[in-house]
């Protein structure tokens, strides 16, 4: 690893219970991170991460045990040296080296030793507690202690949050620097001014912190795309799947198609929250509600014939190419009969092997059947809801995403979504899940790339419009 | 757009670096204990990556192991790096390296086919271009025959390394790609007659990738079709010395428009090199005493001219071809140096969470060393609800929030700060008289040490009585799991303060 030429250290302090850990793991985007509970001192030891910012920067985020009585550790400081012509920070240190902070207040000593050995201190408060006196005791000991501070309020987004109420109090205890992160309902523009604020609190670092903003922003921009290519293999295997129909009597009843569905399903969420650095226990499954169609050639259907038309078109054309060669090597002698012949031959062919497997079938009495639109479209729109539920869950979230069962509203940029369903449907070999799979099929790939125009569009109208509304409302 | 997505990928891996590359020249071989490959070089690393890939995806997950986890996470400084050592160390684990050694071999064997074949295509074509008695020889039929298709190939094989087509589609998004795919599903069984069908697959995809995306496949496949043509020639060029050295043969050039004048021209441009090389050069006069109807020739005459069509061999025909061939080795050289990845497939995203944590340097700066008080655990009977209900007609007090009072009892307040719990214990030892003490415990609220010590306090100064009724409602974000746990901190504060479980309650809404 590259020699670091500066780290940043910033420490998290807060009171216990105040969501610390969950901001780094949110922070972090690692759900692995620390350990996460509703109950007090959950964290017992000081641990740090680091995010590298390149150029051999780094930050260090240390994570502290809470300050658990904030009163009695004010009182103490205070009983350590109660000279006026003694600083903050000497006070600290002086409290630092008596009984007390080996004893008593050994949890909130840690801390206080974090922060001193800190460049900026992250103050984390749970907005949806009331401001109390332990609370304003906490500034007062962050502010002697003579360290930047920057107050994160969290779990903003929750019912009963009073963000503005602690601002107000925070400005009247003297801290301007607040800002808004929510650590279980994540909110990319929160993350970019926090980010922001740490960099114009330390001057050094403002660069490497936009750049950090800048590099969390073009990754959430790639893990959409990415989503958007996933919905859209996974829509076009379910949609294009043709599975057949098997008889009581052969011993195997029922239809392969719904296992095959579902599990490709299920197979798309989980790749879903690798992607956003989830794991399935995040996501609470229910079935897919599936409906299956008969699947039979309808000879009048506008898009087949017209895609029918191109292939049989296409496929003169290169018969009767080959075939004027073959003229053209005769001198035109054979008056060009190969032409003739190569362009009946090529569209012949074509035809053949394009309607020859369905014939076949339907002489064989197999029967197959499909997804239907609507389900493949519910299928989408829930992959959909899925990836905008993840882009909003902060990686400290503990209950888990239940999958929508009930998804009436249509995407944006659902019709032509429709369309490309509608044309996966009538080409059984793009599905990897049937016996006709040919996944690396050049036409199957424009199908995908078809695909995913709608389904961006439908991201971007979906995810990010709830992203950076809030954003304003500060 | 996914191209655009890849880059924004490859910016937040890297930072701001163009392009995350297997950096070649410092890859080391995994040292964990697991069997060693043989395939060493770095195309085969580009190889063994991408046929690890299809690998995994065909399976729908990644493999875990933590032997080579961890071997890769400490030998490899980026992702790219990562993976890269991770598929190798795989490969040879899960037997793709044999598969891919038997592809090299038919690489090879490729490779002496397309040597042979030109070779004797290029003899062949020499010696079939004399007729008659005495040997004649058109000139222009014979370079024509000869150089032609050589060069037309190789002007269009740089006219689609100009065009880009073969650039940047993936093996699927090509008609390059799409056919050698099908060609390369449709080799005999006998390169995995051994292996298992997902490995063998696995590696013909990889294969299809390496050569249709990557442009040390394609560089590989050119010099393949290079070699080929650099046979032909050569093959040619000893065909005709064979010839010339053997036959006497007489040659001859024709033309309805051309006189011997533009024609000497022609052959003047085209033996200008030849001049540089200080080979001989046949002069206008040479030209105009080879017109077709000109029945002898004197020897030196031919001599020259049979030195010009040697040396337009050489020069036209195997020169071009031999810098093609070694500029596509130089170049392929180059790339299997910097190869890419790419990071948008699934097959690789996927092990980002493992082979790129976002937090990889966690560590403990200050361990718990136990000298920090715990929190009070629940003792026996603490969890059972109190048989006492709090008297209706004592002095009730709310912990940090407000929370509704009897009517009939004496309202101390909501207790906040630490003036309020002075207030408070002032008044229980200024008022003997209040039968008993009744504190409001929120269940919002988490019982910190803070709230522990000035319950401690107050059942210390209180002197009769004192309850304890967890009361309030229940914030949405606790789980029932949650709640319950909450209850019995506050139970078990109460018991660490000395109140006994009977005198516990709870109400929460």
């Amino acid at each position: 690893m590259n020699a670091r030429a500066t780290t940043i250290r910033i420490a998290v302090i807060g009171h216990t219970n105040a969501g610390k850990t969950s901001l780094l793991r949110t922070l972090m985007h690692d759900r692995g991170f620390g350990e996460v509970s509703s109950r007090p001192a959950t964290t017992r030891h000081v641990e740090a991460t680091v995010i590298e910012l390149g150029d051999g920067w780094a930050l260090e985020l240390a994570d502290t045990p809470g300050l658990e009585d904030s009163m009695g550790l004010l009182d103490a400081l205070h009983a350590a040296d109660s000279s006026p012509r003694v600083s903050g920070a000497a006070r600290i240190e002086i409290f630092l080296d008596s009984l007390l902070a080996m004893t008593d207040f050994a949890q909130e000593a840690k801390a206080l030793r974090q922060l001193l050995a800190s460049d900026l201190a992250l103050y984390v408060v749970d907005a949806r507690e009331p401001v109390l006196g332990k609370y304003q005791d906490e500034f007062a000991i962050l502010a002697s202690s003579g360290k930047p501070c920057l107050v994160v309020l969290n779990f903003t987004a929750s019912q009963g949050a009073e963000p503005a109420r602690w601002r107000s109090a925070l400005q009247t205890a003297g801290i301007h620097n607040v800002t808004s992160f929510d650590s279980v309902v994540f909110d990319a523009a929160d993350e970019r001014r926090l980010w922001q604020q740490v960099g114009l609190l330390l001057p050094a670092a403002e660069a490497h912190c936009a750049r950090l903003v800048a590099s969390r922003e073009r990754e959430l921009a790639a893990r959409q795309a990415q989503a958007a290519r996933l919905i859209a293999e996974a829509l076009t295997d379910c949609a294009a799947l043709r599975a057949p129909v098997r008889d009581a009597a052969n011993g195997a009843s029922g239809s392969l198609l719904g296992p095959r569905v579902r599990t490709r399903e299920a197979a798309l969420s989980r790749d879903l929250l690798c992607l956003f650095r989830f794991v399935e226990d995040d996501y609470e499954a229910r079935d897919l509600p599936l409906a299956g169609a008969a699947w039979t050639l309808d000879p009048f259907d506008g898009e087949l014939l017209k895609e029918l038309g191109l292939s049989l078109g296409t496929s003169a054309a290169k018969g009767v190419a080959a075939g004027a060669v073959v003229d053209a090597l005769t001198a035109f002698h054979s008056l060009g009969a190969a032409t003739l012949i190569g362009g009946v031959l090529g569209a012949g062919l074509d035809a053949a092997t394009r309607l020859g497997r369905h014939v076949q079938d339907r002489l064989g009495g197999e029967r197959f059947e499909q997804i239907d639109e609507a389900t493949a479209l519910f299928i989408a729109r829930r992959a959909v809801m899925l990836v905008h539920d993840l882009t909003r869950r902060g990686h400290a979230a503990q209950t888990a995403v239940a999958a929508r069962t009930q998804l009436a509203t249509a995407l944006p940029g659902e019709a032509d979504l429709r369309r490309e369903i509608g044309r996966a449907g009538r080409h059984p070999e793009w599905s990897e899940l049937g016996a006709d799979a040919d996944p690396d099929d050049a036409a199957r790939s424009r199908g995908v790339q078809a695909m995913l125009i709608p389904l961006l569009t439908a991201l971007r109208a979906t995810v990010p419009a709830t992203v950076s509304d809030r954003a304003d409302a500060h | 757009m996914i191209r655009h997505c890849k880059a924004s990928l490859r910016g937040a891996i890297c930072g701001n670096s163009s392009r995350p590359r297997l950096r070649a020249c410092v890859l080391p071989c995994p040292t964990s204990p697991s069997p060693v490959s043989h395939l060493t070089s770095v195309s085969d690393l580009q190889l063994q990556t991408l046929a690890w890939r299809h690998y995994e995806e065909a399976r729908g997950a990644p493999l875990r192991d933590a032997q080579i986890e961890a071997s890769v996470l400490g030998d490899a400084v980026d992702f790219p790096q990562r993976v890269a050592l991770r598929a190798r160390a795989f490969c040879a684990r899960a037997g793709l390296d044999p598969v891919l050694l038997r592809a090299h071999r038919r690489s090879r064997q490729a490779a002496v086919l397309a040597v042979v074949v030109g070779s004797l295509l290029g003899t062949g074509t020499a010696s079939l271009i004399p007729d008659g008695t005495p040997a004649r020889a058109n000139l222009m039929d014979m370079l024509a025959a000869l150089l032609a298709p050589n060069l037309l190939a190789l002007l269009l094989w740089l006219l689609l390394q100009l065009g880009g087509s073969l650039r940047e589609r993936g093996a699927s998004g090509s008609w390059f790609g799409s056919a050698l795919r099908r060609l390369v599903d449709r080799l005999p069984g006998d390169q995995g007659r051994d292996a298992p069908a997902d490995v063998t697959r696995a590696v013909h995809r990889g294969l299809v990738d390496y050569y249709a995306t990557t442009l040390a496949g394609r560089l590989h496949l050119a010099s393949l079709s290079h070699l080929f043509w650099l046979a032909l020639a050569s093959g040619a060029m000893l065909g005709c010395w064979w010839l010339l050295a053997l036959r006497q043969i007489d040659f001859y050039w024709g033309s309805t428009l051309l006189g011997p004048e533009a024609v000497a021209q022609a052959i003047d441009s085209l033996a200008r090199p030849f001049g540089w090389l200080g080979l001989p050069v046949p002069e206008a006069a040479d030209v105009a005493a080879s017109r077709i109807d000109t029945t002898l020739q004197d020897p030196a005459l031919r001599a020259r001219w049979g030195w010009f069509v040697l040396s337009a061999l050489g020069v036209y025909g195997v020169l071009p071809r031999f810098v093609a061939l070694a500029c596509c080795q130089a170049l392929a050289a180059w790339d299997a140096r910097r190869p890419t990845i790419d990071d948008a497939q699934p097959g690789y995203w996927r092990l980002r969470p493992f082979l790129l944590p976002t937090a990889p340097a966690s560590r403990v700066l200050d361990p718990d060393d136990g000298a920090s008080p715990r929190p009070p655990a629940a003792g026996p009977g603490a969890g059972t609800d109190g048989s006492e209900s709090p008297p209706l007609t004592a002095a009730w007090l709310a912990l940090e929030r407000p929370l509704p009072v009897p009517t009939s009892a004496l309202d101390l307040g909501t207790i906040a700060d630490r003036p309020a719990q002075g207030r408070v214990l002032a008044a229980l030892a200024a008022n003997a008289a209040w039968p008993a003490l009744v504190v409001l415990a929120p269940v919002a609220a988490t019982p910190d040490r803070g709230l522990a010590q000035f319950v401690a306090a107050l059942v210390a100064a209180a002197g009769r009585p004192v309850y304890l009724h967890i009361a309030g409602a229940a914030p949405a974000a606790l789980t029932p799991t949650d709640l319950a746990a909450r209850i019995d901190d506050w139970r078990a504060l109460a018991q660490a303060a000395g109140i006994p479980p009977a005198c516990v309650s709870v109400a929460t809404a």
